[in-house]
């Protein structure tokens, strides 16, 4: 879990990797679309809004070749994690969706307007419908080795 | 710079080029009009065929008088043609960078320019006739002169363009010719990964007009319920009066005059057009002048209606998606300047493969494809030529689409492919171009676009479809389509390119389907793409070497790049081609064991399932035992029947029901009885058990101080005990092994592997990985004789590697089971291309039966075409002959596999007989994984005098990462730890049920 109270330590630390800048681009247009709607940009990532109580899930979500960004973008966000090893599967991985589910209970991080964390491949994380406001979830490629698409 | 010339300048995009329109032949009666052949047209001359030709080193060293004199001593070509083919000059293959200083509009000076002379006899033209004479391609600037006339210039390569030349000609001899630039400033626009070639390379001809014609037509249909509504608008020149007639065999259905050039028919009972079953119409447009009939156009108007409501796509009210791929035009001798029977082909083998789509990346395409796809039932998603890649290279694609000065030239584009092609019943959606960033440009084309035709319009850089109709992406995952799904926006979704076809592969087909099939938001895929741009080159011993990007010296280049067809060059399907025809097919089958029902689904879009019958075989250990036909009658689009299928599980063995699906109808494209896919489903597995060995005598060893010499009954096997394999192994007689086994993780490198390769592979040295044998022993255990071997497998100037135990146990019988186990050291945890092992038979061993899947190569996320049962094939049959020679012919699911000579000596590889339930993967190839690794073109390869054969025990999947979606996780495999174990069987004299049958020897 990476956790970054502003966009501009977000910046500084990764804005020189196009899958991590595409991110910030994300956030800059993900409030001019729709609702719950899925747009990409390039390959890097798959980017959407919602409130919080549409983002949040009684399960925890855990993927192995994207990244969940959660970044709010009104109000703050409570987000659960734990590292997988640490929560029981209620089913199997999907390639499809690229999701595996858990429970369990984790850490609870809140994230400030502004800022955005960052969940690792190996943990899970969910969202908690309080406090109310909406956020992005942003899907990262976990890809890196080279990045030559578009 | 002063003088700004006609090729350098964007906004002139043609000069005395006659305004776009429909593209049609015209009549002198109404029985040559349903002909349809153009050869019979008013005045119709064909001028493609020998043309003199001369290419110069830029505009300005063409002489004036090569336009005005003809030049006999000019060597002679054959038009259609791109001249570089014809050895003027060398094509270069770039995927997205201009192949010349990026300095827009300008190109440069020295660009090369062909001159076309042909001297054409015509007799008097008719009194009040215009002579028209027509390009449908010519690449990238043409200017024309006729008897040393300057009479028009063109643009837009894959545009037609026509010129009125009648002024210039005479009764007789006329001289014809034509200048041809390579680059202009449109060549900015036409940046295409593809050969950089130029000539004219589509049909050019000339047709008479008579002083009253018809200038244009458009045909717009409307459903309502059962009846189609059609609108039509013409323009006419002089005409007194226009009727038209739609027929229906050899009936008229409706027919009407046109009153201010406008007119609307009903037709009742209308039978519509789509891909499953292309009904087209006769259209014949009558024009009168005042002494009579003046001529009849005629038209196949198939009846269709594309609409968007409630953000999905419809096709007369039903709705569809398309199965698609992006085609380029592609002759493996001519390159862009194919023929029509090429054209025909590609459908016919479209069709053959389920496909119903095509994208005409990314340009329009010859008039005569659009009518094809009418006919064969092809949807189109209609590709305007535009590309400006090259501009990524200097940081903003969108350079010039984003510049106002520029949007004439683009807006030329969209308006000349739809005006000429917006009759056709096969184009679902526009396409704006391909790769051109977002821009003022791209939205002046969509307004044009829908200016003239109420289809949707497609382009997939307006990703967030800020103009667009239909929202589209390329290369997305798998589940970032399925994030697509699960969030739709307002508008349908495409993706435009996908499954990126370069050599072996792609992989992961099945799941991106499945994804597909979810999502009603998402409407149709398009493979990428269609056909090798591999160019052949015969060579003196009869061989033909295909090439790619380099292979002229070009350069830059971007290699075999190019080489990413799900056809071979040559025209032929390769395994990746078979995979998506299953992956498509449009009839899904599943099978309830216990209750014995099978339930059959349609998933075609617009017809039932009359026409097809199932063939219900059960198979017991890879033979067909029974066979029964099962009808599932007129099922429905959308809808499931169940019919009882009755199986019999055997006694003993494995049991399989394979269903193959089969069309009853002829087609076009398909004989009666043409099977377009199967299914299986696992009934029952019953392990055959053990025999007791008959009297063998005990084992033999002699231990020598380099080497142990076990015999038994028949045989005797010499094994290394400094390198640790078998030396030689005879049998019966006879070598039974060419080289001992070696535990591997590498196979040659495949092109979709390619990221790994270059970002893990190759940096950590995974191809050069060195064996170091640490401890070698032997003891008896029983009748038996073991050697266990310790050995360390790692790349060299790293610190990682993987600890290995490889044991050999030799029985009485002469079957030699082997066990390898590994436990990796160090830091690399990553992916590997396969654990197994690989060992050499003689070149003689080369007929191979199996049990397993088959007939064609699988692998673990490419297997859906290749169904379990038993083949025969030959170790040189196996061999795909990929342009660029890779990992090929792997046969996942494999339950037993046997090389044999042609007298039946040879070896089985089964698993251990308490391991039988896990199948393995097997591949034998005529050449060294070293050999294949290190050949760039097929043709470098020469047969050796052993056959290389690889038994796998985990095979990493192939997924499409040439360019798009990397490896699935679940067919990941990674240097981690392992166990696993073969049996190896010598037999004689075809006596496979020898090697087969499991003895008790332990």
């Amino acid at each position: 879990m990476h956790l970054f109270a502003t966009l501009e330590d977000f910046n500084a630390q990764l804005g020189t990797i196009t899958k991590w800048r595409r991110c910030l681009e994300a956030l800059n247009t993900v409030q001019s679309l729709p609702r719950n709607t899925a747009h990409s940009i390039g390959d890097s990532l798959t980017y959407w809004w919602d409130k919080n109580a549409q983002l949040a899930t009684t399960a925890f979500v855990g993927h192995r070749r994207y990244l969940d960004v959660w970044a709010p973008i009104q109000g703050n966000m409570t987000v659960e994690l734990a590292p997988k090893h640490r929560l029981q599967a209620i089913d199997v991985y999907d390639d499809l969706s690229d999701r595996e589910r858990f429970t369990g209970s984790g850490a609870v991080v809140a994230v400030p307007l502004g800022g955005l964390i960052v969940i690792d491949d190996d943990e899970a994380s969910r969202i908690i419908a309080n406090p109310d406001g909406t956020g992005a979830l942003i899907r990262v490629t976990v890809e890196g080795y080279t990045f030559p698409n578009k | 710079m002063g003088v700004t010339n006609d090729w350098e300048n964007p906004p002139l995009t043609g000069r005395n080029r006659i305004e776009p329109h429909a593209y049609f032949m015209a009549y002198e009666n109404e029985k040559l009009a349903l002909t349809y052949s153009r050869e019979l047209a008013r005045g119709f001359m064909q001028l493609a065929g020998p043309w003199n030709f001369h290419l110069f080193d830029g505009p300005a060293a063409v002489p004036l008088k090569a336009l005005s004199q003809f030049n006999a001593q000019w060597e002679t070509v054959v038009i259609p043609h791109l001249w570089q083919f014809d050895g003027y000059g060398k094509p270069a293959y770039t995927d997205e960078g201009f192949p010349f200083p990026i300095d827009q509009p300008y190109v440069p000076s020295d660009t090369p320019t062909g001159v076309y002379q042909r001297l054409v006899s015509l007799p008097a033209i008719p009194q009040g006739s215009r002579m028209i004479l027509r390009f449908d391609g010519v690449e990238s600037y043409a200017e024309l002169y006729v008897n040393g006339h300057y009479t028009g210039m063109t643009k837009g390569s894959r545009l037609s363009a026509e010129f009125d030349i009648t002024d210039y000609l005479h009764k007789g001899k006329n001289l014809f010719t034509v200048k041809v630039l390579q680059y202009c400033d449109g060549s900015y626009l036409e940046d295409q990964d593809m050969w950089w070639a130029s000539g004219i390379f589509r049909d050019v001809y000339l047709i008479e007009r008579p002083h009253t014609h018809l200038i244009d037509f458009h045909v717009r249909v409307s459903k309502h319920g059962n009846t189609a509504h059609v609108a039509i608008d013409i323009v006419s020149a002089h005409a007194k009066r226009c009727t038209v007639r739609i027929m229906r065999d050899g009936k008229t259905v409706a027919e009407a005059p046109f009153k201010h050039g406008h007119t609307c028919l009903t037709i009742d009972n209308a039978r519509f057009w789509n891909p499953e079953d292309p009904f087209l119409y006769d259209l014949l447009l009558f024009v009168y002048d005042e002494k009579g009939l003046a001529e009849v156009v005629s038209h196949k108007q198939g009846l269709t209606e594309v609409k968007i409501e409630n953000g999905r796509l419809l096709l007369n009210g039903s709705y569809f998606k398309m199965h698609g791929i992006n085609r380029h035009d592609h002759d493996e001798y001519t390159g862009r300047a194919i023929g029509v029977q090429r054209m025909r082909r590609d459908l016919e083998l479209m069709k053959r493969h389920n496909i119903n789509a095509v994208r005409t990346s990314h340009y329009p395409n010859d008039p005569r494809f659009y009518e094809l796809c009418d006919e064969y039932g092809i949807m189109l998603i209609a590709e305007t030529d535009l590309e400006t890649h090259g501009f990524q290279d200097i940081g903003n694609i969108a350079l010039i689409t984003d510049d106002p000065s520029w949007e004439a030239a683009f807006v030329d584009r969209i308006e000349r492919l739809i005006m000429q092609e917006r009759n056709h019943a096969c184009i679902v959606m526009w396409s704006l171009g391909n790769e051109s960033g977002y821009g003022c440009n791209i939205r002046a084309m969509y307004r044009k676009a829908h200016e003239l035709d109420a289809r949707p319009v497609h382009y997939e850089e307006d990703r967030n479809a800020d103009s667009v109709d239909v929202i589209s992406t390329m290369y997305s995952r798998v589940s970032q389509m399925n994030d697509f799904g699960e969030h739709p926006g307002p508008k349908p979704r495409i993706n435009c390119e996908y499954g990126h076809s370069m050599g072996n592969g792609p992989g992961g087909l099945s799941e991106y389907q499945q994804v597909f099939d979810r999502w009603d938001n998402l409407q149709g895929q398009f493979i990428w793409e269609w056909c090798d741009h591999g160019i052949a080159k015969p060579a003196a011993n009869g061989h033909v070497r295909y090439l790619y990007g380099g292979d002229y010296e070009d350069y830059p280049n971007h290699g075999n790049f190019c080489i990413d067809g799900m056809v071979f060059p040559w025209q032929e399907p390769s395994p990746g081609l078979t995979e998506y025809k299953q992956v498509i097919c449009p009839i899904r089958l599943s099978y309830d064991t216990e209750k014995q029902l099978l339930t059959v689904t349609n998933r075609r879009w617009f017809t039932d399932l009359s026409d097809i019958r199932l063939a219900a075989n059960t198979l017991v250990d890879g033979t067909v035992v029974s066979r029964q036909e099962l009808i599932p009658g007129a099922v429905p689009p959308g809808a499931s029947t169940t019919i009882k299928c009755l199986v019999t599980p055997a006694s003993i063995g494995e049991t399989l029901l394979t269903v193959r699906i089969h069309t009853i109808n002829a087609h076009p494209w398909c004989e009666p009885f043409y099977e377009i896919g199967a299914a299986q489903f696992p009934i029952s597995f019953i392990a055959r058990p053990a025999v007791s060995s008959p009297a063998l005598p005990e084992l033999e060893a002699l231990d020598g101080e380099k080497e142990l010499i076990i015999s038994g009954h028949g045989f005797s096997i010499s094994f290394d005990l400094i390198k640790g394999t078998i030396m030689k192994w005879a049998a019966f007689g006879r070598d039974v092994m060419a080289s001992g086994p070696k535990l591997g993780f590498w196979h040659p490198h495949i092109d979709n592997h390619k990221r790994e390769y270059r970002g893990i592979w190759k940096p950590r040295l995974l191809d050069v990985m060195q064996t170091s044998v640490r401890q070698v022993e032997w003891l008896r255990e029983g009748r038996n004789i073991i050697i266990r071997i310790e050995e360390r497998i790692a790349p060299p100037t790293f610190a990682f590697g993987m600890n290995a135990t490889i044991i050999y146990a030799v029985h009485p019988s002469g079957r030699i089971d082997v066990s390898a186990s590994g436990k990796p050291y160090g830091n690399y945890h990553d992916v590997i291309p396969r654990v197994g092992i690989t060992f050499e038979l003689p070149s003689a061993c080369h007929q191979v039966e199996w049990y397993g899947r088959g007939p064609g190569e699988s692998y673990p996320d490419s297997l859906q075409a290749n169904l379990i049962g038993r083949y025969r094939s030959t170790v040189e049959n196996m061999f795909t002959p990929y342009v660029v020679p890779q990992d090929c012919a792997n046969h996942e699911g494999t339950r037993w596999v046997a090389l044999t000579s042609r007298h039946g000596d040879g070896l089985a590889i089964t698993r251990k007989t308490e391991d039988q339930l896990h199948p393995f993967s097997f591949s034998a190839w005529p050449y060294s994984c070293e050999e294949i690794d290190r050949a760039s073109h097929l043709d470098d390869l020469k047969p050796g005098e052993t056959i290389t054969v690889n038994i796998n025990d985990q095979m990493l999947g192939l997924g499409s990462n040439s360019w798009g979606s990397e490896i699935l996780d679940s067919y990941r495999i990674r240097f981690d730890r392992f166990s696993f174990s073969f049996s190896l069987r010598p037999f004689t004299s075809a006596d496979l049920a020898s090697a087969l049958t499991q003895l008790q020897e332990d």
